[in-house]
């Protein structure tokens, strides 16, 4: 029997499915309260412990658009020759030189594209210490590394999200190649979490005016936590196993069963399962 | 007004008002105790690559002593990973154990790197990992992202354990360099082939030049593969990367 339980001797409330109906259901040491005496140990028939932690909005979602900038194209030239060595020339060497019939005493390698890495602020929420938090991107949770742009010759811009105690950002490293890597356009909707602790004070289970809080503040239906939706709510997906695979020099990512490959990508690895959250 | 309350189905629902906060069909991510969690010292490691060399001498017609070469460690296509083959196997790393039934682990992580490649044809490898603290939402991180190649781990569960895992992965597309035929230094008339040869093993065909080791010009002679006076081919470069930091991992259950 599902049941919403609570022990106010033991400041334990609790929803879970009964394992059996042994003992008083009134009693917290009864074999079917099990899981609100001993939540760890009884995961698969809880759904909420008030000794649990969730992932508790700090504030409401956030929606920013970033202009990803292009990077050029680049070819220099690395080599020596009768006038000694050169570096990152940015023309070939001329005396019939080069990389396929060296000759007039000229050798160099060709080195197409640059890499640029930069940090991009998302949004600056001041909060004073590292909040946890979700940043989704068209329907899905943001990958650490995704590549949100993948071109031919390796060319390609990938983001890593971070946080400090004042700010959200992504480190981007975008890559082009003899050709330029063009700019893009991307929104991202930021869910800036605290995990919230119980107060002093609140009530293990009661009202505070219009609102129910439980677990002393944990959950206060005032607040929106991150969860499982279901259908017909809005929702990002969630990836349930590895979600990125490299071969041949090249990557391959995974989300929300979507996948991302680079071209040139070798390998056959295929999308883990994923669930719908939302708020 | 907020209200817990069955649902009809033999659920029950967390309300305020008319907006469900969350409910037993839909419930939250639920993190465990703070006693479970875990704050773990981690290293992720890459290793050098697999190297072998190219050298290209190129005389300067009509004066014997303007020879030039250059000397360079080349990296073959090569694949490394838990599941590859020694040399190129990446051992998973256990960090730590979580109760049974966790199905979920919140990882963030804040790291630097301490050791970075050689730069690759004198371009510094960039470092794609933020020093701030990271999330690892899937668990799976590119590292690193070079124009040859990829470097990705994973921080995930498997059973009860915390694993990491690492790959990486070298282009295996043409290299740049056109080859003298026949590799041969030597021309059929016993006079210096002019031009590109590789060495190092019996797949160096394929290495893509990565770091110059040497070049000269001019003032002696005898600078092709194998002279008295040839480019070295003594392999100074190191492309292994190393992380150290970090990970502070939350674990939790989502309920089905």
């Amino acid at each position: 029997m599902r049941v919403a339980q609570g022990f106010a001797a033991q400041n334990v409330v609790a929803i879970y499915d009964e394992p059996n109906t042994t003992g008083d259901f009134r009693s917290f040491d009864a074999p079917r309260n099990a899981p609100a005496k001993n939540p760890v140990a009884h995961l698969p028939q809880l759904y909420w412990h008030s000794e649990f932690f969730q992932y508790e909005l700090a504030m409401n979602p956030i929606v920013t658009t970033v202009n990803h900038t292009a990077l050029a194209g680049q070819v220099r030239y690395d080599g020596i020759g009768p006038n000694g060595p050169f570096n990152n020339a940015t023309s070939a060497p001329t005396g019939n030189g080069g990389v396929t019939t060296p000759a007039g005493g000229v050798i160099y390698v060709q080195k197409n594209g640059q890499v640029r890495t930069t940090d991009i602020v998302l949004y600056t929420h001041n909060l004073g210490y590292v909040p946890v938090f979700f940043i989704a991107s068209q329907g899905k949770v943001l990958l650490p590394g995704l590549t949100i742009q993948t071109l031919s010759e390796g060319r390609g811009r990938l983001v890593h999200a971070f946080a400090t105690s004042s700010i959200i950002g992504l480190r981007e490293t975008a890559t082009s190649s003899q050709s330029s890597l063009p700019a893009i356009s991307r929104s991202y909707e930021l869910l800036i979490c605290r995990i919230p602790t119980a107060q002093s004070g609140r009530p293990l289970m009661g009202m505070e005016g219009n609102n129910l809080v439980i677990a002393k503040g944990k959950v206060d239906t005032s607040k929106r936590y991150i969860r499982r939706v279901l259908p017909g709510e809005s929702s990002f997906a969630i990836d349930r196993g590895r979600t990125g695979d490299v071969r041949g020099g090249r990557l391959r990512q995974a989300t929300g069963g979507t996948l991302i490959t680079e071209p040139g990508y070798a390998g056959s690895f295929a999308a883990p399962s994923y669930i719908a959250i939302g708020v | 007004m907020g209200r817990l309350q069955p649902k009809g189905d033999g659920h029950i629902e967390l309300l305020d008002g008319t907006r469900r906060v969350w409910s037993s069909d839909g419930p939250p991510i639920n993190l465990l105790p703070q006693a479970n969690w875990l704050t773990i010292p981690v290293t992720i490691a890459f290793p050098d690559f697999i190297k072998r060399n190219a050298y290209c001498f190129a005389p300067q017609s009509g004066i014997i002593a303007n020879t030039s070469c250059a000397s360079f460690s080349t990296i073959i296509p090569q694949e490394w990973g838990p599941g590859e083959p020694s040399p190129r196997t990446l051992p998973d790393q256990v960090l730590g154990t979580v109760p049974s039934g966790v199905n979920y682990i919140d990882v963030r992580l804040t790291v630097n790197r301490t050791k970075a490649p050689t730069a690759l044809l004198g371009i510094d490898v960039p470092n794609s990992i933020p020093t701030q603290q990271t999330p690892l939402p899937g668990g799976t991180m590119p590292a690193e992202i070079t124009t040859l190649w990829r470097r990705l781990f994973e921080i995930g569960l498997n059973g009860t354990q915390i694993r990491l895992r690492r790959w990486q992965s070298v282009f295996d597309g043409p290299t740049q360099i056109t080859w003298a035929p026949g590799n041969q230094v030597w021309l059929p008339n016993g006079g210096k082939r002019p031009g590109w040869t590789h060495g190092g093993g019996s797949d160096s065909a394929l290495g893509h030049p990565a770091h110059m080791i040497q070049r000269k010009a001019g003032g002696n002679v005898n600078k092709e593969r194998g002279g008295s006076n040839q480019c070295s081919l003594s392999d100074n470069s190191n492309f292994a990367s190393t992380w150290t930091g970090t990970a502070l991992i939350r674990p939790g259950y989502i309920a089905s």
